[in-house]
């Protein structure tokens, strides 16, 4: 049997406790630290992430051919494309609309004021 | 002796499920980035979420991980019993965190503050939703796996399902630590 590279008893617990203690340290230590929370609770979630991949998930600990970890690693680039590209560009599309005028201002006499026609 | 559970395709394939399932997670955490502040008008994450609830909610999934792992180790002895307690006690955790995000939801739902409120209750429930609804299957699952337990014993087959089964719980497990971090740590910050 593969005991030592595939979980045990030991490896459960120390995984549980260390997510345990990330969990806490974000809950009860990231509001008192001001501006620096929320590198705080990206970083014990990142580490968190890292913990129940290798104590729960045994990524990259098993006699296989790699197949897992670079499916991981593709799947962490994708999602990186994902996520950095669609904020980038949603913050970019509200930040081009800040000075659009909403409301009253938009319509003169009624109608769509010519500056503000969609061409 | 056994054959490694994970050097065959059907654990590939469970694999690659995994990860595309983080995708799709992905895009609704994007969703929700974009989303978040849009709120019509009404009560913001700060004014809505309870800390405290929610990190117990954390630990009692945290817990349930834990549960399902050792029910892997006793799988791998074929303690039928041992595997079976395991079992069952994640099925009970995993049936307590629906329990306490259906009666946030309810109260949520029931103070106005349901998905139609806002663009940011709605990218939130269904952030939240759609992880709730995959620990639903995950203990229909678990279900089944009692009942093979209980008519098979164990079984080389009931290691690699447990196993297969521990991989699906353990990621959800993992999504649940972004949720609580970027939706609710983040949404809780008064900065």
């Amino acid at each position: 049997m593969t005991h030592t590279t595939h979980g045990t008893i030991v490896s459960y617990t120390i995984g549980f406790l260390l997510s345990i203690g990330l969990t806490l340290l974000a809950f009860f230590v990231s509001p008192q630290l001001g501006t620096f929370a929320v590198p705080c609770i990206v970083l014990s979630a990142i580490i968190q992430l890292f913990v129940q991949l290798v104590f729960f998930l045994h990524l990259g600990r098993e006699k296989d051919t790699g197949w897992n970890v670079g499916m991981f690693t593709f799947a962490v680039v994708i999602i990186s494309m994902l996520v950095i590209g669609t904020l980038w560009i949603m913050n970019n599309l509200a930040h081009l609309h800040m000075h659009t005028p909403v409301g009253p201002e938009l319509y003169e006499h009624g109608i769509v004021a010519p500056q503000n026609e969609l061409h | 002796m056994t054959k490694h559970p994970t050097n065959n395709p059907v654990s590939l394939g469970l694999w690659i499920y995994l990860m595309s399932d983080c995708i799709l997670f992905a895009t609704l955490f994007a969703t929700y980035a974009v989303l978040h502040l849009e709120t019509a008008g009404g009560p913001s994450a700060l004014q809505l979420f309870d800390r405290s609830f929610v990190l117990i909610e954390t630990l009692i999934l945290l817990a349930s991980s834990f549960t399902c792992g050792l029910a892997v180790l006793f799988s791998r002895n074929k303690n039928v019993v041992g595997m079976t307690i395991a079992l069952f006690t994640t099925f009970l955790l995993g049936l307590s965190f629906v329990g306490m995000e259906y009666s946030e939801f309810g109260k949520l739902a029931m103070e106005g503050h349901g998905w139609q409120a806002s663009a940011f209750l709605s990218s939130y429930f269904t952030l939240v939703g759609t992880h709730g609804l995959h620990i639903i299957i995950g203990l229909l699952w678990l279900l089944v796996l009692l009942a093979h337990i209980s008519i098979q014993g164990g079984t080389e087959q009931t290691t690699r399902r447990i196993f297969y089964f521990s991989l699906f719980w353990h990621f959800l497990d993992i999504v649940w630590i972004f949720i609580f971090s970027f939706v609710y740590l983040f949404g809780t910050l008064s900065l």
